[in-house]
């Protein structure tokens, strides 16, 4: 079975590191760890994951409600926004 | 005394009436019948003394013109005839016709010249050409005017008639008639005159002509302008009449100037006026005896009259007078005296009468005098009743201007109170009329000018709608926050009712200008968002913080080989990830200083049993109230919490085991909250005490619920183990 594609849009590193430590302790894949929203669309783009986890508060210009509304609407990739 | 006067003068009165109309109707009707009667008698004899002078003057007229035709006078006047000897015949004959007719005076016979040829006087050889008997006489028989002769001084008519010789003028033949002698005997004729008639004959030239009975001069001298002269003058002269219709008698001063009764007839030969004239004294006499006589008869049915009047009126009164008088005694109060009398007349009916009436009048008297006093007494009383109440009301009148001072004062008071304010005060009726505004508000706000408050304060020219609809007048008081477009101002108003004592009810304003406070509130709002914006940021960074560390401790024990270091690093995760969770519960919700205990517990206790369970075969219930609390008591609450739970998942279920923890969260009594973990697990061994456990989990649950909440902490072992902390809310 073809394991689940994640990517972590996390500005904090250590959480990003502890998140991505879960989840391939829960068996899944983390395809990249961004910390912008404008990397988050350029990765989503090239990874093509099957689900992101979003921060809200990040680094750049955008912020993670932007950065998933225009993923969600450029790529059809499912975003879940963490508080 | 009255009604004998009436009763006297009015028979009187009536009957001096009824004798001067008698008198008056005797006198017209009298007056017009004398007045027909002399008017009758006068022209009779006018007419007839009239034609008798036209037959006399007839004669005389047709004796002269038979005498011019006798031989003796043509022979006088024949050129042919030897004149010597006519001269002598004539002569003789003049002389015989002289003596044997005594009223003719005088004889001329004139030639064809009109020169007196023969004469009976002693004119011969005048010359008589130019005169009216010559000129007139020559054509056809003429009567001259009468006249007074030159030559004898008798008072004369001359008669002149034209001489024929061979049938052609030779002479005139004139004749003088003495008229004193017949035609003033027909008119001095005073048969039928009375005493004072008279007769005359005027010429047209208004000359007396005949002899006046009572002025000798008269005749040819004085001219008459009479009214009846210049009556028949004017009929019979100017207007030509000559018809015979009988003439009325009239009334007129005649030329003495005396009042007579008169008539004229005329003479168309002579152009005479015939006037026959009666003083009015004698044609009147009759009546005025007759007058004189009526006089006397009613004088004397006058004063008989008074005398039957005085005397019927005195028997008619007097019964009226005794009556009076018994009245007057009545008046005076002599109600003994009587009247009454035995006649059987009404007036006497009527004293009896009377005296029946003046007993009842007695009787009432009394009954009067007996209801006066009474009423007396009462007037006594009320009046004394009347004067207390009087001085009663002085009192009070003297108390209410006392405190109508007082009020004056207090309301003098209340306006300097009002003008003393800073804040706007006004006083609307229940018309909307502003009635009243202090110095303050017209400082603020600017003059009212008794304008309507929705005019006014809104520019508006009806009531505002929540005037209109929501009793503004009701009696409570309200406040409200007006923004001033007048001035750009806020105030705060309080409107109160103000209830006069005719019951309407005005509204008074108190406006206290807010906009500074307003302002500083805004900043201080705008300042507290800021901080408010600045402690989610706190939050946020702090749960960030603590979310970085719990994450070292999960990859720090992940990466341990021993189990027992792996659960304390997993414990110690725990315990910093239940602090971490208040912050983000903070920033998640409205308020920043408390916290809601049923939002962060459930949070809390679905993490830890998802970082403890591996079979997540143990249900997790909360049954939880909603209680705020201060994040500094949240703090250990939730470090208990994780403990506990912690605890139950560690030791009361079996490594396979199902089992149900149950979180309970309610208040008690004031202020209090009571906490319960229970679990349906394996239970606590016996021997377990919470003093002496070793575990660091539970030491930490008693300390901070006894040393940092102040709290209590209690086991009780019923199918399971559980644990109730009861403690008080800070406040």
């Amino acid at each position: 079975m073809k394991k689940a594609k994640i990517l972590i849009v996390e500005d904090e590193a250590i959480i990003a590191m502890e998140m991505e430590n879960q989840l391939q302790g829960l068996g899944y894949e983390v395809t990249s760890i961004v910390d912008t929203g404008e990397n988050a669309i350029k990765k989503a783009e090239e990874d093509k994951p099957d689900l992101m986890l979003m921060d809200i508060r990040i680094k750049g210009e955008m912020d993670g409600i932007a950065a998933a509304e225009a993923i969600r609407s450029q790529f059809g990739i499912l975003v879940k926004t963490l508080p | 005394m009255i009604i004998q006067k009436k009763l006297t003068i009015f028979p009187v009165v009536l009957t001096i009436l009824m004798v001067v109309i008698s008198l008056l109707i005797m006198m017209l009707i009298s007056n017009s019948i004398i007045r027909k009667q002399i008017g009758n008698h006068l022209w009779t004899t006018v007419q007839s003394r009239g034609s008798h002078i036209e037959t006399l003057l007839n004669n005389y007229k047709k004796m002269v013109v038979m005498m011019a035709s006798g031989n003796a006078y043509r022979g006088a006047v024949d050129e042919k005839l030897d004149y010597t000897l006519g001269q002598q015949r004539i002569n003789k004959r003049i002389n015989n016709v002289i003596n044997s007719y005594p009223e003719i005076e005088r004889m001329r016979i004139l030639n064809k010249k009109g020169t007196v040829i023969h004469s009976s006087t002693k004119d011969i050889g005048f010359d008589k050409s130019d005169k009216a008997i010559f000129q007139k006489g020559r054509e056809n028989s003429y009567i001259g005017e009468i006249h007074k002769s030159e030559f004898s001084g008798n008072i004369v008519i001359s008669i002149s008639t034209p001489i024929l010789v061979r049938k052609k003028f030779s002479g005139v033949l004139v004749v003088n008639f003495d008229v004193e002698r017949e035609l003033y005997g027909l008119l001095t004729d005073r048969t039928g005159m009375g005493e004072t008639g008279e007769t005359y004959l005027v010429n047209k030239d208004h000359y007396m002509v005949s002899p006046s009975v009572y002025n000798d001069s008269m005749f040819l001298k004085t001219k008459i302008n009479t009214k009846q002269v210049n009556l028949c003058f004017s009929k019979h002269l100017e207007k030509g009449l000559i018809n015979k219709v009988q003439e009325e008698a009239i009334i007129y001063p005649d030329y003495r100037g005396k009042k007579v009764l008169g008539i004229h007839n005329f003479i168309p030969e002579m152009e005479w006026a015939l006037i026959a004239e009666f003083d009015f004294e004698e044609a009147y006499r009759p009546i005025n005896k007759l007058i004189v006589l009526v006089v006397v008869i009613f004088t004397v049915l006058l004063v008989i009259t008074i005398i039957i009047s005085i005397q019927i009126s005195k028997n008619i009164t007097m019964p009226i007078v005794d009556l009076h008088q018994g009245v007057e005694e009545i008046i005076k109060g002599n109600f003994d005296y009587k009247v009454g009398t035995d006649g059987k007349d009404e007036i006497g009916h009527l004293s009896r009468v009377f005296d029946l009436m003046t007993v009842r009048l007695a009787e009432s008297q009394n009954n009067i005098q007996k209801h006066t006093n009474e009423l007396e007494n009462k007037v006594k009383k009320r009046t004394n009743e009347l004067q207390e109440t009087n001085v009663q009301l002085q009192e009070q009148l003297v108390i209410e201007k006392q405190s109508e001072e007082k009020l004056r004062l207090e309301r003098d008071n209340l306006n300097s109170i009002f003008e003393a304010m800073e804040d706007g005060v006004c006083i609307i009726n229940q018309q909307y009329e502003i009635e009243y505004v202090n110095k303050a508000f017209e400082k603020s706000l600017g003059p009212t000018k008794n304008r309507k408050c929705y005019t006014y304060f809104h520019d508006r020219l009806e009531v505002c709608l929540s005037c209109k609809f929501n009793d503004i007048h009701r009696k409570e008081t309200i406040r409200r926050r007006w923004d001033s477009t007048k001035n750009d101002k806020i105030y705060d108003i309080i409107y109160t009712a103000l209830k006069h004592s005719d019951g309407s009810i005005s509204i008074l304003e108190i406006f206290r200008d807010i906009t500074a406070q307003m302002q500083v509130e805004d900043q201080i709002n705008a300042s507290l968002k800021e901080k408010e914006t600045l402690l989610h940021e706190i939050h946020h960074r702090v749960k960030n913080n603590m979310t970085v560390i719990s994450s070292l401790l999960r990859l720090q024990a992940n990466s341990m080989e021993d189990k027992r270091l792996k659960e304390a690093l997993m414990d110690s995760q725990n315990r910093v990830q239940s602090m971490s969770i208040i912050h983000e519960t903070l920033y998640r919700s409205d308020t920043l200083s408390a916290i809601d205990l049923k939002t962060y517990l459930s949070e809390l206790g679905r993490i830890i049993i998802q970082n403890y369970s591996i079979s997540n075969k143990v249900q997790l219930k909360v049954e939880a109230e909603n209680i705020m609390i201060s994040v500094k008591q949240a703090s250990p609450v939730g470090l208990i919490v994780n403990e506990l739970i912690a605890n139950c998942l560690k030791y009361a279920f079996t490594d396979d085991g199902e089992g149900e923890i149950v979180l309970s969260l309610k208040s008690i009594k004031e202020n209090g909250i009571e906490l319960t973990v229970s679990d349906n697990g394996v239970g606590i061994s016996e021997s377990f005490d919470l003093k002496t456990v070793d575990s660091l989990g539970l030491k930490l649950v008693t300390l901070l619920a006894e040393g940092q909440l102040d709290g209590s902490i209690d086991i009780e072992r019923n199918n399971g183990t559980k644990f109730t902390i009861k403690f008080n809310i800070e406040t």
